[in-house]
């Protein structure tokens, strides 16, 4: 379209000739934005050359100017969200400027950088740094930031949707108000895979000082092509339960895995992966040093090593987790398999997306449901793949921990000026409602270590110094400077051999229920438990098998909402008899049973079922709105009906619904004559309803570390502080106690209710809720619908051998009555 | 009795060696017969030492430490009051000078401290505020006092600090609470700690032992 293009650009067109690569369109348009001094938001997927498409700019502009000089001085920063990805941009940038012919040096910082490399890059800076959020606030923490990123012209956020919604994410915006300061005509990219809130994720990028008019939104014209395979078992259980079927499909999987070059197969959680790479290797020794498994759990070096590996191209497959979701390519790859469901649209695609990622190619993906029920969620994702629906990445709001961190870290190293530092902070969108209140709290917090003047004068830790806020005790400086590097983590236990191998680590609840010879099975071996020593537990290998897997905490994501209407709709399909998705025709035997003994419902509907067994008395729900949501809504449903008529139940609920179950008949008819569900007084009614405070006691930890109330320590790095020892959990008991108004205390409970139980959401469902027509049945046994319930709720009360005989006892019945009716 | 201007309600008098204790949810124990009020693990100044630190602990914590000493005093009006160890945190600092006048108001009253490892003052300090030290253990039988529990009984039944037990507690719904108790074995006992900023041990009770709950305003027998 352009008549000429400039020196810069006839550089980037003769090194893409060179390398017999054809830009894309979006690529072209970033130089074009980039060149006339844009910022903006880059929406590409991973593996589109998306690092080229801003860096080529960068370079084109370097070489337009006419004095191609290489001054010491940082030009460029570059933010990744994994540190394991830094190396890899970092050697792609390098190369390309190599080729290029440019003297630039690029280099790395992350939490793995050696104190002499570091030193090196603060008396020589390189021109361009790539580095990760955290190693950024540490930058901000060093004396003469201000010179140092004073020169940057242009900071680009690599995942930005991987931030976006996170703290990490929130810490961004933070640097990029102070720079902005620094050099007035900063540009911010960011990258971004497609979120549901593109729009949103360029607002927060940029926050409120970059006008439209500067800033452009560039969307990659790639059409990715994926293909969707459901692995559908030949017998259809009418009364499934989770985890039980994947394994009878292992043959298929098996099949699959031997059919391509090499297949990255995703599991929900760690203990499955675990199990899935056991279970594999039993049916397939032949796999045996072909395959490993890789979660987040497991030591840092097997995890490299699985990584170098699959760049390599020796495995035929990896059994991981999330944690092999993000990063560079691994070109070998070409068939991703996902056991269970996704529970999200987003995340599926960026998992299928592993799988033939050079353009053109078509990214193949095989979903393996665990129970039957989860073949409904496969044609659900595949409706809204088809529909290109995803999901938003809410950001956060107000998040005062990561505030009173940055506010420190600028006290260490320069120390601030509160109005400068306030002015910058509410142009970015995470504080733009910072009120002038919450700011002077926050100045009294990290001077006075309170709101009360009472005994302050003891209180150490920023002073005011002719108006300029400053840390002067070096080792105050010092604790901060390690925390900000820490990620936070669950308390978890070391694992190594007696011989000093380290495996990885376990929770440590999970090692006190551990008796000294106990058998558990965990990166994929046998090992004996010795004892734990120095919060390290020491193992050795067996031959004993029979071991169990350890659980970690936090494990299971919850079904988003698009991925929740979608299986409402699918439903529907299903009751109308409209299905035309294989998965659904594989169900029909079921659907028929649900509709004869109970019913469907479609999306104006809410089907309640009442049923007596054994067990006492059950009312099921199915809202199809997520755990989560379930949670708090069975929270609420049981404080209702206990007004009615006082009552206690037990609480069980999957993605699909939940159950109240009692040894007394349950009102059920009164209470929805009561309305329910009604939206009046809703929001005091789950208050009540869920123990809210011991979730925020829980969420309180993160705060506690962020903000620096505890120290959290740091491997290998011992500090010696034996009198400051202290818990999250006492600071939050004094705070409940003595200073209940306390910001930080409060936004606990904020973030409870915002983030952990998707206040909106719920809102959002019980409004639903309110507008249906309920339909409630009275099946004579558990429906296909319910067993999968009751089932989770007994294996959470029971061990596991006994639970899964019963069971099977228990389907069997309901089969034998399902074929008689 | 003495027990009678207490909240009786709220103590749980358990019989050791044939006196009878009061267990009291203010965590102390009260041996009615001798006048003796019994308490563990202060750790006064530990919220000062903490802010001087640039941890921001609640100032007021130090506050209430004051205040429930003196429901305490005043409940159970003791002639003599034994503290088993790790009365200050750790280094001085004002609240040593708040725990002077404190103990200025009570003077007719013995206060004994059996020594704990964070008692690091100077031993003209604690003789200024009028204690009497005990290197390790103080007597008064069937009962020996202690900071750490003692592994044998031959100097009388051991009551003792330092461990700062609790249980947990599990509720509905996987839910867990953890409660500080009074823990008493066949050889000795273990007092929860005093100080309202101080954490917990979660302990794993013998059969043989007896636990008592410390709950908002009562004690029970687990």
């Amino acid at each position: 379209m352009k008549p000429t293009s400039s020196k810069g650009e006839q550089a980037v067109i003769n090194w893409y000739k060179q390398k017999k690569w054809k830009p894309f369109a979006f690529q072209n348009e970033v130089m074009q934005a980039y060149l006339l001094g844009k910022s903006g938001l880059l929406n590409a997927p991973t593996g589109s050359g998306k690092t080229y498409a801003l860096w080529l700019p960068i370079l084109a502009e370097f070489l337009n100017k006419n004095k191609v000089s290489t001054k010491s001085e940082l030009q460029i920063l570059w933010i990744t969200p994994l540190r394991a990805l830094a190396h890899d941009i970092q050697l792609a940038m390098q190369t390309a400027c190599d080729e290029m012919g440019i003297a630039w040096q690029v280099a790395c910082r992350t939490g793995d950088t050696s104190a002499s490399q570091k030193q090196k890059q603060k008396t020589k800076p390189p021109q361009a740094l790539v580095t990760t959020p955290e190693s950024l606030q540490l930058l901000l923490a060093q004396r003469g930031y201000k010179e140092y990123l004073g020169t940057v012209k242009t900071i680009v956020i690599d995942e930005w949707h991987e931030l976006l919604g996170s703290k990490r994410g929130v810490q961004v915006e933070l640097a990029i108000s102070r720079m902005k300061t620094l050099q007035p005509f900063l540009r911010v990219w960011g990258i971004s895979a497609t979120i549901g809130n593109m729009l949103q994720a360029k607002q927060v990028l940029l926050g409120s000082r970059f006008d439209e008019e500067d800033s452009v939104m560039i969307i990659a014209d790639i059409e990715k092509k994926i293909e969707i395979e459901t692995v559908i078992p030949e017998a259809i259980d009418r009364f499934p339960w989770a985890g039980h079927l994947g394994i009878s499909l292992l043959p298929q999987i098996i099949d699959i895995i031997e059919s391509g070059k090499t297949t990255l197969v995703f599991t929900n959680t760690r203990s499955q992966t675990e199990i899935w790479y056991q279970n594999i290797l039993l049916m397939a020794p032949q796999l045996a040093g072909a395959i490993a498994m890789h979660h987040g759990s497991l030591d840092i070096e097997i995890r490299s090593w699985v990584e170098q590996a699959l760049h390599e191209g020796i495995l035929k497959a990896v059994v991981c987790t999330s944690t092999l979701d993000l990063g560079v390519d691994f070109r070998p790859v070409d068939i991703v398999i996902q056991i269970g469901g996704p529970k999200g649209i987003a995340r599926f695609l960026q998992r299928a997306g592993r799988s033939g990622h050079r353009p053109g190619e078509v990214s193949k993906v095989f979903f393996v449901p665990t129970n039957t029920l989860e073949l409904v969620e496969a044609a659900a994702m595949k409706e809204a793949v088809k529909l290109k629906i995803i999901e938003s990445k809410p950001p956060l709001d107000l998040s005062l921990d990561v505030l009173v961190q940055y506010v420190v870290t600028l006290a260490i190293s320069e120390g601030f000026h509160a109005p400068e530092i306030y002015e910058e902070v509410i142009q970015t969108y995470n504080y733009r409602n910072l009120s002038a209140a919450h700011w002077e709290w926050v100045l009294r917090f990290i001077t006075l270590g309170g709101d009360s003047l009472q005994s302050y004068e003891e209180y150490k830790k920023v002073e005011i110094i002719d108006g300029l806020y400053k840390v002067q005790s070096r080792r105050v400086a010092m604790l901060h400077r390690l925390s900000i590097g820490t990620i936070i983590a669950d308390p978890a236990l070391r694992v190594k051999y007696m011989s000093g191998k380290n495996i990885g680590t376990v929770e440590e609840s999970f090692i006190t229920n551990l008796k000294p010879g106990d058998v558990f099975w965990f990166a994929g071996k046998n090992l004996e438990y010795v004892k734990v020593k120095d919060l390290t537990v020491l193992v050795k290998n067996t031959t004993k098998r029979k071991g169990i897997v350890p659980r970690w905490a936090g494990g299971r994501m919850p079904l988003s909402s698009q991925l929740s209407q979608m299986i409402r709709n699918k439903l529907s399909d299903a009751a109308n008899g409209n299905s035309k998705e294989v998965e659904l025709i594989a169900l029909s035997d079921l659907f028929e049973l649900q509709k004869k003994w109970s019913a469907i419902p479609n999306p104006n509907q809410l089907l309640i079922e009442k049923i007596v067994s054994r067990e006492g008395y059950h009312i099921f729900f199915y809202p199809f709105e997520g755990r989560l949501v379930h949670q708090v809504m069975a929270a609420m449903v049981a404080l209702r009906i206990s007004r009615i008529e006082p009552n206690t139940f037990s609480i069980a609920m999957n993605d699909y619904g939940f159950e109240l179950l009692s040894d007394k008949p349950i009102a059920i008819e009164d209470a929805l004559e009561q309305d329910l569900f009604s939206i009046i007084n809703y929001e005091a009614d789950i208050r009540a309803g869920i123990n809210q405070a011991e979730m925020a006691r829980r969420k309180f930890r993160e705060l506690a570390i962020i903000s620096g109330l505890v120290f959290q320590g740091y491997p290998g790095k011992y500090v010696s502080n034996k009198h400051l020892q202290s818990s999250s959990q006492l600071f939050f008991d004094v705070f409940e106690k003595y200073d209940n108004q306390n910001l930080l205390y409060l936004q606990s409970f904020e973030e409870v209710l915002t983030q952990q139980l998707e206040f909106a959401r719920l809102t959002e469902a019980i409004h639903r809720i309110a507008q249906q027509e309920i339909i409630l049945r009275s099946p004579p046994r558990f429906t296909p619908f319910a067993f999968p319930i009751m089932a989770d709720r007994l294996r959470e009360s029971l061990s596991t051998e006994s639970i899964e005989a019963r069971l099977e006892r228990i389907k069997m019945q309901l089969e034998k009555l399902a074929d008689k009716s | 009795m003495q027990i009678q201007s207490l909240p009786t309600a709220a103590g749980y008098i358990h019989e050791v060696c044939g006196e009878l204790l009061t267990l009291l949810p203010q965590k102390a124990i009260y041996w009615a017969a001798k006048k003796i009020l019994i308490i563990s693990d202060l750790h006064l100044g530990k919220a000062t030492h903490f802010r001087k630190h640039g941890l921001p602990v609640p100032s007021e914590v130090a506050n209430y430490n004051f205040l429930d000493l003196d429901a305490l005093m005043l409940a159970t009006q003791p002639k003599e009051v034994i503290l088993l160890g790790d009365l200050f945190h750790s280094k001085i600092n004002s609240e040593w000078e708040a725990f002077r006048q404190w103990r200025c108001q009570h003077e007719g009253i013995a206060f004994h401290l059996v020594m704990g490892n964070h008692d690091i003052l100077k031993k003209q300090t604690y003789h200024d505020c009028q204690l009497t030290m005990h290197a390790h253990t103080y007597q008064i039988l069937p009962f020996v006092f202690s900071h750490e529990p003692l592994n044998d009984a031959t100097l009388g039944y051991n009551l003792a600090g330092h461990i700062h037990p609790s249980v947990k507690v599990m509720g509905k719904g996987r839910q867990s609470i953890k409660l500080s108790c009074f823990h008493f074995t066949p050889l000795g006992a273990v007092l929860p700690a005093f100080g309202n900023f101080t954490g917990t041990c979660i302990i794993k009770p013998e059969k043989t032992d007896d636990v008592f709950l410390i709950l908002e305003n009562s004690v029970v027998k687990m």
